[in-house]
């Protein structure tokens, strides 16, 4: 039997259950105990700065890894499985329990390639469908004499901006639309951005367009920076180093947007947690039932229009505590020009991991089985291509007290290492270790209304 | 590295304030939970569905030796659905794992009954309510559907 999948509600026919609430004092009492101890027990001269270089891997696998080969074998991989997107979910049944659109998008590709680029790096850099057929667009343009040159090239200005708006507007698609889980909405929400990221590319250049304006690989590249391996350019030569997790986000980054980025990225897993809790469900549901309407389509408007709001003040609400820790940070050091708001704006990427982790672990776990029946059938037509059709899912492969635990470990493991990378950029900036830590305290209060925020989210189910 | 360091000191002194904290807090219960095994794997997903007959009640119990209830248990969740809503908002229950639930379902249009991660499916019709009966053997939350509508009627909790 296969278990059938809400429309309504995005995907997951196993919701998992509220933190319970000593769980909940244990997690936020944790984060506190480990944040006492980073205050004292940190080192006091930058550690991961130092070995952001990292160690270049052998010269055979830089050919391998960065050789035109790789690119062309992972590139088509890439454009074939997002052609079976949009046709599956263009044409294929319209039910997202049988049609692999919409369980590929949401889960293998947005939540399953996350732990893949912690522990291997970037690799959707490699897999992109839509860098794949630019490059192949310009490699058979110079085979027959034409030329696409940029209009312009990509603005400073703009930096991480595209890749934000990018990345908000898919969350509108997954959190905020209640139909989000249709496979036509899935394929029509693929063909609308794959239009504007080649309209960004010939714009900008698509080298310049997918390193900064494309949101999902801006998304994977930044979260590929907590772990081991990783790309480092100098002097136009790319080499593939191996160096210590998190020192990939060492360092100052000062490419615009990268705030705004990493708060929609916050923000959005926020309001997920949020828009399940009782109150956000019935407060939905009251203004649902005063708009009452015969038109499927407008009352799907409304209910998208309040998520919005809901979606857009959870951002808001990241970014307001960013930015006042930030200026109680300068406060404390009595300098105005000491920091700029983005020095500690990467100590937020593991913690956006955390929530990650925290919310999707589940529904990774659980749905992602699903993909291993549904690439048999991928249409939903009754076919058995590789005999594994009638793979049944183990909705009790992870119960949920195991779970609850992992929530709680993610949100204080995030916890640390946000501490971590912001004490590193914290001794990397000042030279007086008072100085320093002084202006941790109130990166301190920011992690721990982060993690406690996550913690609360979690137990109000 | 020197053990007298008091980084060190502070570390394993945080350590050991995790593991009180942790040891304090945690219920003294929560090992029975734990031990509740993937037998609900195989077991959940075969719940039955009757669409309201008066007399017809469909128990099945965990313990696998249970005879069937004779009377009709209250439900754990009854619905009534009017104009394209639940009256009185979002219906909620939780139960533990392994409780009988009985979910009765009152619409005033043809529709049909879907609750989730069981995936257990009634017919409802106005003047017909739908009754959905089966053990929780599956822990977790799970929506309860009107599946052509794709109304969302009332959620049950499966606690562990």
């Amino acid at each position: 039997m296969i278990p059938s999948l809400p429309l309504a509600h995005g995907i997951g026919a196993v919701r998992d259950l509220p933190v319970p609430m000593w769980l909940f004092y244990y997690g936020a009492g944790a984060a506190l105990i480990v944040s006492f101890i980073a205050l004292g027990a940190l080192w006091k001269k930058p550690v991961l700065e130092r070995h952001r270089d990292g160690r270049p891997l052998p010269p055979w696998a830089q050919r391998v890894l960065l050789g035109p080969e790789l690119r062309i074998v992972a590139g088509a991989v890439g454009f074939g499985l997002f052609v079976l997107v949009l046709l599956t979910g263009a044409f294929g049944e319209y039910s997202s329990a049988t049609n692999i659109a919409p369980t590929f998008v949401y889960v293998v590709f947005w939540l399953g390639l996350v732990p893949v680029v912690v522990l291997f790096g970037n690799v959707f850099s490699v897999l992109s469908p839509w860098k794949a057929a630019a490059d192949a667009a310009a490699w058979l343009g110079g085979r027959l004499g034409v030329s696409f040159p940029a209009a312009s090239r990509y603005p400073e200005r703009l930096g991480r901006w595209p890749a934000a708006l990018g990345l908000f507007a898919f969350a509108v698609l997954e959190l905020c639309y209640p139909n989000s889980a249709s496979p036509r909405a899935v394929a029509l929400a693929v063909a609308v951005y794959s239009w504007a990221t080649w309209v960004g590319m010939a714009l900008y250049g698509r080298e310049a367009w997918h390193r900064s304006g494309e949101a999902f690989n801006v998304y994977f590249g930044l979260l590929s920076r907590i772990g081991p391996v990783g790309v480092v350019e100098r002097d136009g030569r790319r080499t593939v180093v191996v160096r210590m997790p998190l020192s990939g986000l060492a360092g100052a980054d000062r490419i615009a947007g990268t705030i705004a980025f990493l708060t929609v990225m916050l923000g959005s897993v926020a309001f997920d947690g949020f828009s399940r809790t009782t109150w956000w469900v019935d407060r939905l549901f009251d203004i649902e039932s005063k708009v009452v309407t015969d038109s499927v389509l407008l009352s799907d408007l409304v209910t998208t229009a309040v998520n919005l709001v809901g979606l857009f003040a959870a951002v808001a609400v990241v970014a307001g505590i960013y930015l006042l820790a930030v200026a109680g940070a300068r406060a404390a050091v009595h300098r105005r020009d000491a920091l700029r708001n983005d020095d500690f704006a990467l100590s937020l990427v593991p913690i956006a991991l955390a929530y990650a982790v925290a919310h999707y672990f589940s529904l990774l776990v659980l749905q992602g089985q699903a993909a291993w029946f549904m690439i048999s059938d991928p249409f939903g037509y009754g076919w058995d291509l590789f005999g594994t059709a009638t793979f049944e899912p183990n909705l009790a492969a992870i119960k949920p007290n195991q779970v609850w635990y992992v929530q709680v470990a993610a949100l204080v493991t995030g916890h640390v290492l946000g501490l971590v990378i912001a004490h590193d950029r914290a001794v990397s900036i000042f030279r007086s270790p008072g100085a320093a830590l002084r202006t941790q305290y109130a990166m301190l209060v920011l992690m721990v209304a982060y993690t406690v925020g996550g913690l609360w989210l979690l137990s109000n189910g | 590295m020197n053990p007298r360091d008091p980084r060190l000191l502070l570390i394993a002194g945080g350590v050991i304030a995790a593991i009180v904290l942790f040891l304090v807090l945690r219920p003294s219960d929560d090992e029975d939970a734990a031990t509740t095994d993937t037998v609900a794997a195989s077991t959940g997903m075969q719940g039955e569905t009757t669409t309201a007959a008066e007399s017809e009640t469909t128990t099945n119990d965990t313990t696998p030796a249970a005879t069937p209830t004779v009377a009709e248990p209250a439900p754990t969740i009854a619905v009534t659905v009017r104009d394209g809503e639940p009256v009185g908002g979002l219906a909620r229950a939780t139960v533990k794992q392994g409780d009988p639930v009985t979910i009765v379902v009152d619409a005033d249009t043809a529709d049909e009954v879907h609750v989730h991660g069981y995936d257990l499916k009634a017919n409802v019709a106005p003047g017909k309510p739908a009754r959905v009966a089966f053990s929780a053997t599956l822990a977790g939350g799970f929506e309860i559907e009107l599946e052509e509508a794709g109304l969302h009627i009332a959620e049950l909790a499966v606690q562990p």
